[in-house]
């Protein structure tokens, strides 16, 4: 029990640590090396946690040749164009100038569904509205629409579009944040006074606020 | 680069300490089987006491370094050894020749399976 519970916990930490190594990549955006990466060290680092007649280091070793030989390969990858396109494959284009590329489609197994969808979750239902749709090496879809179908900006409608600039949290479920307040160069009697103007007792009834670099606030408050 | 640095030095430990381990596991048990062939020859010359002495050295050597083996080899392998010792003294204690001698051997065959599992060969790999 006790050894279960201490391998559990190495080997816990051990992948975090291997994962957070890896860099800050989301699930969904995994590379094909990468993706084989966790699997295999999923399933190695079950099996010590679970059978106690195997050293840990059956497990430890493995995982850390692994994280090793991915270090390697990304820093590879990183220094040679030619590696990384062995490593991680080539984008495909899939749509060009409104037409499917159905040969390409068939060398990346992607399905008519799957392009629809990718395409509608996209906001396109037409792929000749589509000038360019191309597969990238991470499985997503990048879709490039014509230049006249793509939506219009505030600069081309020559509409005033002030800079907000990045909101910061100033009160996260009630709590103050005090370095994002001081940050922004306010201090707790502003942020009284802020509550105050929107009959706002006290910063534990309020869900969220968040302020602009513009010093537009945005204020949420608790419903439960 | 630095990450390049640190993942071949990883790497390069690895096999270090892997190398280390097979040559460890070795000698360890290449020095208890020449000690239980010792044994044997002195049971055989009918000098049971001595031939006890040894093997009691022999087992003392693998206890003293079960921790190791513990960390390094599956530990049913380890146990296994360390039945076999057991029984092998039993029938040193009973002085029952024939049981002995095949034991013995059996127990000398272990170790060398043993030592022959760690050590890193084309064999091994494939």
């Amino acid at each position: 029990m006790f050894t279960t519970l201490v391998r559990t916990v190495i080997l816990y930490i051990l992948i975090i640590v291997g994962v957070r190594l890896m860099g800050k990549r989301q699930v969904g955006e995994l590379e094909p090396s990468e993706l084989v990466l966790s699997l295999l060290i999923a399933d190695l680092a079950s099996v010590p946690m679970q059978d106690l007649g195997i050293p840990l280091h059956a497990g430890v070793i493995p995982i850390l040749a692994l994280l090793s030989m991915t270090m390697i390969l990304s820093v590879l990858t990183m220094k040679n164009v030619r590696f990384r396109a062995l490593m991680c494959g080539r984008p495909s284009v899939i749509i060009r100038a409104g037409k499917i590329d159905q040969q390409e489609m068939r060398r990346t197994r992607l399905t008519v569904d799957e392009l629809l969808e990718e395409l509608r979750s996209k906001g396109y239902v037409d792929p000749s509205e589509i000038n360019y749709a191309i597969l990238e090496t991470d499985g997503s879809l990048s879709v490039l629409p014509y230049a006249g179908l793509k939506p219009a900006t505030a600069q081309q409608l020559h509409l005033d579009s002030r800079e907000t600039g990045l909101p910061t949290v100033l009160i996260n479920d009630g709590r103050v944040l005090e370095h994002n307040l001081k940050g922004r160069g306010y201090d707790l009697r502003w942020l009284e006074k802020r509550l105050a103007e929107r009959d706002c007792p006290e910063p534990s009834a309020v869900f969220l606020m968040t302020v602009d670099e513009a010093g537009g606030i945005y204020l949420a408050r608790k419903t439960i | 680069m630095k990450r390049l640095y640190l993942a071949v030095l990883i790497l390069a430990g690895l096999l270090a300490g892997s190398l280390l381990s097979a040559g460890w596991v070795g000698e360890l048990t290449d020095s208890c089987r020449t000690r239980l062939f010792e044994a044997q020859a002195l049971a055989e010359r009918g000098e049971w006491a001595q031939a006890r002495a040894v093997t009691q050295e022999v087992a003392q050597a693998w206890e003293d370094r079960e921790f190791a083996l513990y960390a390094l080899m599956h530990h049913d392998e380890v146990d296994e050894i360390v039945l076999s010792l057991e029984t092998v003294r039993e029938y040193l204690e009973a002085e029952e020749a024939g049981r002995y001698a095949a034991a013995n051997a059996a127990l000398m065959e272990q170790l060398r399976l043993l030592a022959e599992m760690e050590r890193p060969s084309l064999e091994n790999v494939l």
